[in-house]
Parts: structure tokens; sequence; C-alpha cells
């Protein structure tokens, strides 16, 4: 669903999602989509901040204080970061600033929408690479990936944190128990050889020397 | 989100100077008087003492020469004309007694007070001031040796009056003198008045100057201001001078924008027209996608040009506050990442000798990020796929003061060292067909100079730019 009052800005993002296969239902009104989205629940919400009747932030939170966790991705025109944290506090997944390139609003979107389904459903996919968390399975060109189980941990931990920098102490100590003693080495070593195991896979780890790991996702 | 402004407290009456001066003249006149009082009441006594001991030694003086030894005895002849002399005002009341040193009283009151520490022989009169009758009474005493057939012996005469006289004669030396004290003070408050609106009259002046002006008129004042408050018009027209230099600048900043928007747009809107007179669809696409380029280079732009205007609005008014720096240059990188250009790019970030929690340094969070972004921008834009970016954070120094230093090191193309001056000047980009808008380091310097920090390009061990962002620890000065 989009929220959004600009008609031509709405038609560009109407044409491009149905031009990929989406069905997508547009508001302009603040006050009235708040009122469809109470009885009516969709796969991603596209929300614009600046609206007539009722703005952006006011309908994100009380989508989320009524138990809503529908991914929401803010169309902000300030380019305040301000805005931005405003709109991540109340609940907002993403945001991406007016103006913008369609192509990367729906990149986003598409990730905004693979989270979701990795979350209920237990499978990640990611283009070429899927990764099944029940059977702690992963496949890349549908090819099985043999993982052992510390490899599996940090790939769950990676996928859990697409797109933010973990430090090598934070996956250590996402990796390991109070118990055991965690080398930064080992987590070296456990990472280059789960990157080498997953080469050519859409989903892929780097190294930020002196900051940590952060994984992505490959568009195709 | 900004917080509205706190609401102002009840706005204090401000202090006035001519009040201030005048109550501490007026205290200090005061202070003077009470002095001089004391000081004029003590000579007016003295005075008056003076004048009527005298009269008092004189008859004792008379008194003593009329009393004589005979063969009958000793003759005490009071001159009437020697109590009258004492007696001078109608109401003064006189009192004497002669007699022995052994304390026989010869003649008049026996019950006269004696001088503090008795009676001495001596012919020398001595003056004291003693209580008698109900009233404080001034007496002399005074003796004389009589050769008697029974031998030498010291008569002694005491001789006293009220104090009615010397009394009024004190008030009045007193009273004359007070009322010119009092006058002199109250001239010279007067003056001072006078004096303290002269000197204000400048003030007065300039407010009106000041207020009388067109919003535009920013000529500095040409008041001819005393010494003492030389100083305050040397800083309004300094402040009016620095007022037309940021007028000027946002002149020209608008002037440069509209510019740079128009030319940007008259691009995009030829494109698009030239799209809309081809027939074939195959070139119709070409042309769309070119107008799309150039939308998206009018995009970048803006987002760059509005970026310019915060950054350098937000360095004028914006509070700062004491923030860690590792965390932003995380959150910096971890935005630059998201943009899936960036994928082959190697980036590092190497704090050595600033553990973790100690790159603390006062700044605008908003205002740093927005130059982070710019420089990581610049690097992926005019360097190669897989450019190297090593972001570096050490300790440095500004003039003494403390800093730190934000560098970024590239493996890109670099800045040849004759253009580097002009390309922290707004619009001026090595690159424009590379999408370079020529704003991005101009941010950057902004940001360096609101923040009393400095930029410097250099050449990279990595081959490509090295750009060291100084700012100092404790904000700007």
């Amino acid at each position: 669903m989009l929220v959004e009052d600009n008609d031509e800005l709405a038609e560009a993002i109407i044409d491009r999602f149905r031009g990929e296969g989406h069905a997508i239902d547009r508001e302009a009104d603040g006050e009235q989509a708040s009122e469809l989205l109470r009885y009516k629940t969709f796969d991603l919400i596209l929300l614009d901040v600046n609206l007539p009747g009722r703005n952006g932030f006011e309908i994100l939170r009380q989508l989320r204080l009524s138990g809503d966790h529908t991914p929401v991705m803010l169309l902000t025109a300030r380019s305040e970061i301000d805005d931005r944290v405003v709109g991540l506090d109340a609940g907002a997944d993403d945001y991406i600033v007016k103006p913008f390139d369609l192509r990367e609003l729906a990149a986003r979107c598409r990730a905004l929408a693979r989270r979701r389904a990795g979350e209920s459903s237990n499978l990640f996919i990611a283009g070429n690479f899927t990764f099944d968390r029940a059977a702690k399975r992963a496949t890349v060109d549908g090819q099985d990936v043999d993982l052992r189980q510390r490899e599996v941990q940090l790939l769950e931990v990676m996928i859990g944190n697409i797109g933010r920098v973990l430090s090598k102490e934070e996956v250590a100590d996402k990796l390991y128990t109070f118990e055991e003693v965690p080398t930064l080495n080992a987590v070296e070593q456990i990472m280059t050889r789960l990157r080498r195991k997953l080469e050519g896979a859409a989903f892929s780890i780097r190294t930020i020397r002196g900051l940590g790991y952060i994984a992505s996702v490959r568009d195709e | 989100m900004t917080l509205p402004p706190p609401l102002p407290e009840a706005r204090a009456v401000p202090y006035s100077l001519r009040r201030r001066l005048t109550v501490g003249m007026v205290a200090g006149f005061l202070a003077l008087l009470v002095v001089l009082s004391i000081g004029l009441w003590t000579y007016a006594r003295n005075a008056a003492n003076q004048t009527y001991d005298l009269l008092l030694a004189g008859s004792a003086i008379a008194i003593l020469e009329r009393i004589s030894p005979t063969p009958d005895g000793l003759i005490v002849d009071i001159p009437s004309s020697a109590l009258e002399i004492v007696g001078l005002a109608k109401e003064d009341r006189v009192f004497y007694r002669v007699f022995r040193l052994s304390g026989r009283t010869l003649t008049g009151e026996p019950d006269l007070p004696l001088p503090p520490g008795g009676v001495r022989a001596g012919d020398q009169p001595r003056f004291f001031d003693a209580p008698y009758s109900r009233e404080t009474s001034r007496f002399v005493l005074q003796g004389k040796l009589i050769i008697e057939p029974t031998g030498p012996d010291w008569i002694m005469l005491q001789l006293g009056h009220t104090r009615l006289a010397r009394d009024t004669m004190q008030m009045d030396l007193f009273s004359k003198g007070l009322a010119g004290l009092v006058a002199i003070a109250v001239l010279g408050l007067v003056f001072m008045r006078l004096g303290i609106n002269r000197a204000m009259a400048p003030l007065a002046g300039i407010e009106a100057d000041i207020r009388g002006r067109e919003p535009s008129d920013m000529t500095p004042l040409d008041a001819k201001p005393p010494r003492e408050v030389e100083g305050l018009i040397g800083a309004i027209n300094d402040f009016m001078g620095r007022l037309v230099t940021s007028k000027e600048h946002a002149q020209s900043f608008i002037a440069d924008v509209a510019h740079q928007m128009r030319t940007s747009l008259a691009a995009l809107q030829g494109q698009l027209q030239l799209a809309a007179e081809q027939d074939e669809p195959e070139r119709m696409r070409q042309r769309l996608e070119r107008a799309s380029e150039q939308a998206t280079r009018t995009i970048r732009l803006t987002n760059q040009l509005l970026s310019h205007a915060m950054v350098t609005h937000r360095g004028i008014d914006e509070p700062v506050e004491k923030i860690d720096l590792m965390p932003l240059i995380r959150t910096s990188v971890e935005e630059f990442l998201r943009h899936p250009e960036t994928e082959g790019i190697d980036i590092a970030v190497l704090h050595d000798d600033l553990p973790a929690g100690s790159a603390l340094l006062v700044a605008d969070p908003v205002a740093l990020r927005e130059a982070l972004r710019n420089l990581l921008d610049n690097a992926a834009r005019h360097g190669p796929k897989d450019i190297r970016i090593d972001i570096g954070l050490s300790r440095t120094r500004i003039d003494e003061r403390e800093a730190l230093c934000i560098s970024l090191d590239d493996s890109g193309p670099g800045i040849p060292a004759a253009e580097r001056e002009k390309v922290l000047e707004r619009f001026y980009s090595l690159n424009r067909a590379g999408g370079g808008s020529g704003i991005g380091l101009s941010i950057v310097n902004a940001v360096a100079r609101s923040h009393g920090g400095r930029l410097a390009l250099a050449d990279s061990r990595l081959g490509g730019l090295r750009v060291e962002l100084d700012l100092p620890v404790d904000g700007p000065a």
C-alpha cells in the first residue's frame, strides 16, 4: 500500500510496482489511510511523512500501537537526518529520502519484504541463496552448502543483521556462551571459512577492517 | 525535530546607569557629610570653649587679685564686674567658691564639684566640665599663694557658669558650617546628574541612529563615541560588517544555486523534448535514458545544495554537543555500504591510537555525518569500482588546542596539487561528466569552518587523495 499525496510521484511508483507484478493500493489522505489500515492488512506500507489530514509519523505510531508489524518504508522529503531518526523511533523499518531513484526504492522494498518473509517462514531467500533456519541448511544455486555448527550460527547472526556493522567482539558475544572463551582469531577463521563457502552467493559478508563485518544482499 | 525555544523568563527591568551613579554618589556624599559634621561639631565646641574660657580665666584673675591678707585675716572682695562678664547669657548662672587648699570654704557655694583628679596647688588655671545644679557647667580652678602671718598658704578660686552661652555659640558655628556643606553636596549632586546626562547623550544618539535605519542599511555607525563606549560601537560595526558578509554570501549562494538548478532542469527538459520528438522507439528509449541520467544528476545536485544550506545554517545556530566519533563513523559507513554500487569497495577504519569511547568531541553530529557522507560519496563517485578507502582517526592539534583528525585515504585518481584550493569552492568540479556537482568538498569545508577546524587535501599513501578534517575537541572557539 502506498500513502502519498503527490499524484505524479504516486503514479510513477504505482506503475513501477504494477510493472513488477505487485498489487498496490494508494491513499492520498492521512486520515483515510489510517482508517483503511485499521481493518485491512498489507505486505508492505510505503508511507509519506507530509500528508494532508494526518502525518506519516502519527499513522505509523498508531499502527505500531495497535500491534501491527507490517514493514513500513518512510518516504521523506526533508533531508534532515532528525526526521529519519524520529521515523525509525516511531517504528519505521527503513526510509528513503525524496527525490529518489525508483529502482532503489524497489530494491529496498524487496529487502524489507524478504526480511519479513524470512522471519515468518524460517526460510531466507536472497537471489540464488537460501537459508532454512529450521533445518540449518543453506543452498547456493540450488546446491547444498556444507556448514559446520559455528558457521551456521555465524550465518544466522549475519542474516539477522543485514546492513548493520557488527564488530568482531559483538559477533564473538553472539557466537559464544559465557563459559566459552571467545578468541577474536577464532571468529576471523570461522568468518573466512564461511565466506569461502558462500562464494558466488547473492548474500555476502564483507569485512571492514577496524570496524567489523557487514552482511549485504546483492540485487540481481 | 527541533524543540520549541524555552519560554523567555519574565524580562528583568534593565538596570539604569543613571540611577546607579546617582545612588552611589548620594551615598558617598552622605558618608562625607557625616564625617565632616563630626569634625565640625568638635571644632565648634572647641572654638566656643576657647572663647569663653578666656573670659572665665580673666574674671578669675580679677577676683584672685582682690584677695589680700590683712593683719585681721583675709579679705575677699568679689568685684561684681567680674561676675557679670562671666554671666554673659541671660539664663546663664554663675557659681564661685574661694577656699583654702585644706578644703575650708572661705566664701561662695561650698558644694561645687571638684575637678577630676582633685585639687592641686598652683597658679595656672585649670578648666573642666562637671555637672552642677542639674546642668553641665564649665569651671576654672586657679590658686594664689598668700603670705599670712601663720605662713604661706594657697588660696583657691573655683569660678564657673552654666554652658548656655557656649552651647548657643557652638550650635551657631555648627549649623552655619553644616548649611554650607549641605549646599555644596546638593550642588555637587546636581552637577553630577547633569554630567551623567551629558555623558549618556551619545548613547541615545546611537540608539536613535540604529532604530531609525532601513533594515537593509548596514553602513557603519558614524557616531563619534567617547572612549568608554568606543569598543561597543566598534563591536556593533564589526557585527554589522559580518552580517553584510553573510548576506552577500547568501546572495551569491542563491544566485549560484538558481543558475545551477536552471541549467540542470533546462538540460532535463531538453532531453525530454528530444525524446518526445523521436518516432523511432529505440532512439526514444536512448533519449529517455539520457533524460533519466540528467534527472539523477539534478536530484543529486538538489540534495547537495540543500545539504550545503543546512550545514551552513546549522553551523550558525545549532547547539553543539559532545559526541563519540566512532559510532558516527560506523553509521556513516553502514549507510554508505547500503548503496548497491559500493559492492566492490574495500573500506577500513583505522583508529589504533583511539580506543573505543575515547574519540569524543564537541560537534554537531548531523553536520559531521553530512561531511563524512560527502567524503565517502566523493571517493566512490570519482574512483574505480574496487577503490580502497581507509578512514583514519587520530589525535592532533590546532594551534595548541587539542583536536581530532578524521582522515580519508583513497586509491582513486586524486586531485592535482594545483587544483586542491579550487575544489573547496562551490560548483568547482574536476569531473562534471562523472556527476560531480562541485559541492561535496565545499560542504565538508563549511563543516570544518563552523566547527573551528580545518580541511586539508594531500597525496595519499594509497595513491589517490588524502583528506584530513581536523576538528577541535572542545568545539569552535
